[in-house]
């Protein structure tokens, strides 16, 4: 600038307390911004209001009893917890899944995933002002959640999957209600993407704005549709299948700039590929078992494992230490957000108080698996 | 209020209308702030959606403590958050109400074993009404606020007569 | 690493290759191997567990840190890093014993940054000191609260017998 209005005021650095209580920071969490004026200078994030101590649970409670704790972790898609531990205990006691058992977990998984954008779709359309979208995504949501309840008993901490298998065979009037689903949600999905996506001012506040560098993501651990969007296109279920992910025709979208808006526009895209995965899964699926023939009390040997998989947010590690008994000795969870939120203050930086609500957004934490 | 308090000793024909009508008023437009810790504030978001819509009792979401009168206590509270949900609390004017969701609230629930969780919100607040469920349904969500309106409608100006 | 917009399909990588390479970089370090479930163990030395990291990342590739870790098994404690590679495809588990009393391991900041908040959660839950941290601070428990939840010492006080016979 060829005039400096601040050439000789003495300046400082004002430092705001986002706090605990905020409605932009979907859950508890505290970050205190240092500004200069109005551009961020840095900021420091205080984790730890939502800390359960589930791991130090984990060392008293028997597998099958630690199981519906682990679904409060990620609360909005809690059966991406399940699968991992049962994957992992699977593993361990080297249990083979019936395919119907697979076919059933992986169209629940792909339905709670495209309710899970659901959310994040209606909650960035609130952080850049507009209201109609978490309508629109609430609504549709409801369908899927009448899905899951018909199935599972329950809306949102499902108790379904079992080591082996799930715990029950899919009931009656689900496969019709499922493909009216199918027939109805991508018009009204192009619909609502045409309403963020093609509006000039979500895209002048979005485009260009909250930067990811690749090197830097894979360097800070992060994973998901965060790391996807700075261009590295690693999806776990492409990447190492599990669980039967392999027979299925799906593309995994990515973005080039590493922006807001292109971490917006692959979970967009994601919702649209869950929904082929589901219409394959429906069409090809087999009959047979919904559960393997199991040992009532579970005892996996002795020894240590890391088993990870593909979440919502990103990678979803469990690092589980047997001594043979009936409880862990250890059981570490690896939550994607927790590593995701360390990228925060690199992104930040530069930008103003209006950006950093949709830079936080655009990572889509939850709180619950930051903390544990 | 200001004139009618601590006035009157009986109920007669100035608190009686009066009553209903301040009571009337409260209850049906109780404003809630926009706070949820855990799973039950997803079941909280669903209840504000279109579906479940609230709007049309009344009870409309704010974000800042100074303009709500209701508190939905939504998830597990933990040591280090309390200090937090106290002040917040304290800075909400009266009358103020507080519900305890879910079972993380009202007892510190599936986390009652562990060495971070407050065993209940009622050791930090004092709760008006509790709804169990782990998260509760929408519907149940309704059921307790309607419980609350209730306790609304069975306030007096008179003295001693809570 | 792939180009940008790449996709990373069906990376499976062979153990002896890995076991190969491992043996012919990490030369005049001691360490063990260990199989579990299929996945490979590298046991460290304390001493050298720095220099054996630093020569995992530059020479092997192993430049994503999935998780870090540590287990308390109450004479020593385990503190356990786990690697991928995204070039090569390998999947590591790196461990080391650490003492009980006083525990103390250079920081791997310097390597991956994404190690800054689980070396503060490791200091937090087990009393971990991480030489080199630019900010070890407590991260999930509150102030005034100074004890060391996931060690093996601190019971809790509700646990019970829930899962205690079979």
């Amino acid at each position: 600038m060829p005039f400096d209005l601040t050439k000789d005021i003495d300046t400082e650095v004002m430092e705001i307390n986002f706090g605990p209580h905020h409605p932009s920071t979907h859950g508890v969490f505290r970050f205190v911004a240092k500004l200069d004026g109005e551009v961020v200078v840095d900021i420091e994030p205080y984790i730890g209001y939502l800390h359960s101590g589930i791991e130090k649970i984990a060392e008293t409670r028997r597998y099958l009893q630690f199981l519906p704790l682990v679904n409060r972790l990620d609360y909005t898609a809690s059966l991406t917890y399940e699968l991992c531990l049962c994957l992992a205990l699977e593993k361990m006691m080297e249990i083979e899944v019936p395919e119907r058992a697979q076919y059933i977990r992986i169209m629940l998984t792909e339905l709670q995933r495209i309710a899970t954008h659901l959310i994040f779709f209606g909650t960035t359309g609130l952080e850049a002002g507009a209201y109609t979208p978490f309508l629109y995504a609430f609504r549709e949501r409801e369908v899927i959640l009448r899905l899951i309840e018909m199935t599972c008993g329950s809306r949102m901490t499902t108790n379904y999957f079992r080591v082996g298998g799930c715990k029950w065979d899919l009931p009656g009037g689900f496969e019709d209600l499922c493909r009216k689903f199918i027939k109805k949600f991508p018009k009204r999905l192009d619909e609502y993407d045409w309403l963020l996506s093609g509006n000039e001012i979500f895209r002048d506040r979005t485009i260009g704005v909250g930067r990811l560098d690749a090197d830097l993501a894979i360097n800070l651990g992060v994973s998901g549709p965060t790391l996807r969007g700075s261009g590295v296109r690693f999806d776990i279920r492409k990447a190492e299948p599990y669980s039967g992910y392999d027979r299925f025709d799906f593309d995994v979208p990515y973005g080039l700039n590493g922006d807001v808006y292109d971490r917006f526009m692959v979970r967009v895209k994601e919702m649209r590929q869950s929904l082929r995965i589901i219409e394959q899964a429906l069409d090809g699926m087999p009959g047979g078992d919904h559960i393997a023939k199991v040992p009532k009390v579970l005892k996996p040997p002795p020894g240590e494992l890391y088993y990870r998989n593909e979440g919502t947010r990103g990678e979803i590690g469990f690092y589980i230490v047997s001594d043979g008994s009936t409880m862990p000795y250890r059981l570490k969870i690896r939550g994607p957000s927790f590593s995701n939120l360390m990228s925060l203050r690199h992104m930040m930086v530069g930008h103003s108080i209006p950006d950093i609500v949709l830079i936080f957004g655009s990572i889509d934490i939850c709180v619950g698996e930051v903390d544990r | 209020m200001g004139v009618m308090n601590n006035r009157f000793t009986r109920p007669n024909i100035i608190t009686v209308p009066y009553d209903k009508f301040v009571n009337w008023a409260r209850r049906n437009s109780l404003w809630w702030l926009l706070f949820g810790l855990r799973c039950c504030a997803i079941e909280q978001m669903a209840a504000g959606g279109p579906h479940y819509d609230v709007d049309r009792f009344g009870f409309f979401f704010r974000a800042t403590p100074r303009q709500a009168d209701l508190m939905l206590i939504s998830g597990t509270v933990t040591y280090k958050m309390a200090p937090a949900i106290k002040r917040l609390y304290e800075q909400m004017a009266e009358p103020k109400y507080v519900v305890a969701m879910g079972s993380c609230a009202i007892s510190g629930g599936p986390f009652v074993s562990s060495y971070s969780v407050v065993k209940g919100v009622d050791l930090v607040l004092p709760v008006d009404v509790y709804i169990p469920g782990c998260p509760p349904r929408p519907e149940a969500l309704y059921y307790g606020l309607m419980k609350v309106q209730e306790k609304i409608k069975g306030e007096t100006i008179v003295v001693g007569k809570q | 690493m792939l180009k940008p917009g790449e996709l990373y399909l069906n990376r499976r990588f062979d153990r002896d290759d890995l076991l190969r390479k491992i043996e012919s970089s990490l030369i005049g370090i001691d360490y063990a191997i260990q199989e579990n479930f299929g996945e490979v163990f590298l046991v460290a030395d304390k001493e050298k567990l720095y220099e054996t990291l630093s020569i995992l990342k530059e020479k092997l590739g192993f430049n994503y840190l999935k998780s870090l870790t540590a287990a308390d098994y109450v004479d020593h404690l385990e503190i356990i890093y786990c690697l991928y590679s995204f070039s090569n495809a390998y999947s590591l588990t790196v461990k080391s014993i650490l003492d009980a009393d006083s525990p103390e391991v250079q920081s791997v900041f310097s390597l991956w940054h994404g190690a800054d908040w689980h070396e503060r959660e490791a200091f937090d839950l087990f009393g971990i000191k991480f030489i080199g941290h630019p900010n070890l601070k407590k991260l999930v428990l509150w102030d005034g609260f100074d004890e060391h939840p996931l060690r093996k010492s601190f019971v809790l006080e509700l646990s019970g017998e829930e899962g205690g016979d079979s």
